[in-house]
């Protein structure tokens, strides 16, 4: 990176995050400082429900998808428009008719206090131990390629983001949003736009000819991690979960104008969400068609490959580096020879490239794998998954200056934007679900009520970057993070839909299902091997069906004892 | 609707117990502005036809992408 790199960078951070701060300096209205302004329109909304959910994991890690497996994942987000719609249709009507800052809130109406409790519980712990994931996951990168330390790094960026976070809350928390987001989507168009111009005609057919194009697979097999029915009823559960019940989200739609500006906030996401995370992946792949005519590294986190290439084994690491260096050299000749078969060549000419083409990358992989090996060979804690640097190394060696500071500028951007909504929704449940519920005769006390949101915002910001500094994270960090939220997401969703659609079960029976739903989703989790967006679908219907049966099998009292709880409220 | 029959049905909570002091959901706000309007969008006039507008949508993207799976094969 060099000054302009540098001017961009900062430049856009420190300006939007010191424009939200001054902009919202003055909210001391507990309504404004939890929901944002009264005038929000839909776009904003929108706009601010997206940013929550990309963070800077969704700009570093999906291209790598891309690049690595193809466009299978986008079946993940199958789910979204469907969910949307019902959170549309159910959720967000009653949150907004009884007028709730947090879902739980709504919990606490519906049940009683311990049920309110319980789901403002697994929301902080789930949601509290993700929001170290989001500020570490591009800190780690970003560090390692940019060379700087990581610490400085996740203290910078966690600082940032509370300052403004907890000078204007939710409103703080929307306008930054919508700059933030407005310099990701120039940053990715232009990515993309580079990327294309130096790409030779015929890319699309290279990267289907290589296996990086099948974004459908119909297959039922529930070993195969990204599949439509996976993604589309899975990705249902998790999306319900995420969208419906999940403080971070709700937040974003409670408040605005009027109903109709939430609904339509949801409706732009239900429709640009699919094509987005395509577009993201495309990109991926068309990084790994770039590949196929320039050199490549063997390893793309060329920090981790450098520190052992440099020890004993350099020899070992050297032959690896000229094997791959060769074999590149032979797949630029059989990339150009398949596209040269396609204009001109008959169907045997064609077939024989392709397969000569597919043939060396094999070899390139197996030596991709070598290289792994060799990794682990030398140091068996190495970091061996590469795929969260192939973006950010395209970035940092093939886009022009100024634009590479805009691009690292993107990875910031949904880095502040995701953490502050996350920030601002533990924040808010801290204070309403939490410190209200115990100290009922303060919760009058508009001031007291910003003062202690403003000190619970800025405890959960500390934690993050706590957590970030101290503690060892999964490899793969967007994995990661959805595995944290399946296991948690949907029990919490089983206690909504018994809130909404089971009109007789009472707090006591959803309570111990729920508690009983979680434990068994933790013991699946390390028993079986299955796709981890299935357990959003066995902790909801375990949840569910647990509370039919308790409120079926309970003694009257006990569940009578429940719902006047329920009333008191 | 009798008021029991209502409150029997409804998923929303129930009323307080007035025996008790306020709850702390007392300084909430916004409340009441949950009915249901118009979208406001051209062609659209109520809000079903709007989500089946997005279902729809849906469909051809899938359709789309699994056109594009078995084109680039």
């Amino acid at each position: 990176m060099n000054a302009l790199d540098w001017f961009v960078l900062l430049g856009t951070m420190l300006g939007i995050a010191a424009y939200g701060t001054w902009r919202t300096r003055h909210t001391d209205h507990l309504d404004t400082y939890l929901k944002g302004s009264r005038d929000t329109g839909w776009l904003t909304i929108g706009v601010s429900v997206m940013a929550t959910q990309a963070s800077a994991i969704t700009f570093l890690s999906i291209p790598g998808q891309g690049f690595e497996s193809g466009l299978g994942f986008v079946q993940n987000y199958f789910g979204l428009p469907l969910a949307l719609i019902l959170v549309c249709a159910v959720f967000l009507p009653i949150y907004r008719r009884l007028g709730v800052y947090t879902a739980y809130e709504y919990l606490g109406r519906r049940f009683d206090a311990k049920t309110r409790l319980l789901g403002a519980t697994l929301f902080l712990l789930q949601r509290g131990l993700a929001s170290g994931v989001t500020i570490y996951a591009p800190a780690i990168i970003l560090s390692t390629v940019l060379g700087w330390r990581v610490d400085f790094t996740i203290i910078g960026t966690g600082l940032l983001v509370i300052v403004y976070t907890v000078t204007g809350g939710s409103a703080a928390v929307s306008l930054t949003q919508k700059w933030q987001m407005t310099v990701i989507f120039a940053g990715m168009v232009t990515a993309f736009v580079v990327l294309v111009v130096k790409l030779p005609a015929g890319a699309l057919e290279v990267a289907g000819t290589l296996g990086k194009l099948e974004a459908v697979d119909f297959s039922l097999s529930p070993d195969r991690r990204y599949t439509f029915w996976s993604g589309l009823l899975g990705g249902l559960f998790l999306s319900l979960s995420y969208f419906g019940t999940d403080q971070s989200q709700v937040q974003r739609y409670l408040g605005g104008a009027s109903l109709r500006e939430g609904r339509l906030g949801l409706v732009f996401n239900a429709i640009l969400k699919i094509p987005m995370q395509f577009f993201i992946l495309l990109l991926g792949a068309l990084v790994f068609v770039f590949y196929q005519f320039e050199p490549a590294p063997v390893f793309f986190n060329q920090a981790e490959w450098r520190r052992h290439a440099e020890g004993a084994d350099g020899a070992k690491f050297q032959a690896i580096e000229e094997k791959h260096t060769l074999l590149q050299a032979q797949r630029r000749t059989a990339a150009r020879a398949w596209l040269d078969a396609q204009e001109g060549g008959d169907a045997t000419v064609r077939a024989s490239a392709r397969t000569a083409l597919v043939g060396v990358q094999e070899k390139i992989d197996a030596v991709r794998k070598e290289a792994k090996a060799a990794l682990v060979a030398a140091d068996p804690r190495a970091k061996t998954k590469d795929s969260d640097y192939v973006f950010i190394t395209f970035i940092l060696t093939q886009l022009p200056h100024g634009v590479i500071g805009l691009l690292v500028a993107v990875m910031f951007a949904a880095a502040l934007g995701s953490k502050a909504g996350e920030l601002n929704a533990l924040g808010t449940t801290s204070t309403i679900d939490l410190w209200r519920q115990f100290r009922p005769l303060k919760a009058h006390d508009e001031a007291r009520n910003v003062r202690n949101a403003k000190w619970f915002t800025a405890f959960w910001g500390l934690f993050a970057i706590g957590f970030a500094l101290f503690a060892r994270f999964s490899e793969n960090l967007i994995e990661a993070i959805n595995i944290l939220g399946s296991l948690f997401y949907g029990v919490v969703l089983g206690l909504f839909l018994v809130a909404f659609f089971a009109r007789r079960v009472g707090g006591t029976a959803v309570f111990y299902a729920a508690i009983v739903a979680q434990a068994l989703v933790i013991v699946l989790y390390n028993v079986l091997s299955i796709s981890y967006l299935w357990y959003n679908v066995i902790g909801c219907a375990a949840c569910v069906v647990l509370a039919l049966l308790l409120q079926w099998v309970l003694p009257a009292a006990a569940v009578r004892s429940g719902l006047q709880e329920g009333r008191a409220t | 609707m009798s008021e029991r029959r209502k409150r029997k049905t409804s998923n929303e909570p129930r009323a307080a117990n007035p025996a008790r002091p306020p709850a702390p959901e007392a300084g909430s706000g916004r409340e009441g502005d949950g009915v249901d309007e118009s979208p406001g969008l051209p062609g659209f006039r109520t809000w079903q036809g709007v989500y089946l507008f997005v279902f729809v949508l849906f469909v051809l993207v899938v359709a789309a992408l699994a056109v594009f799976s078995q084109v680039y094969a």
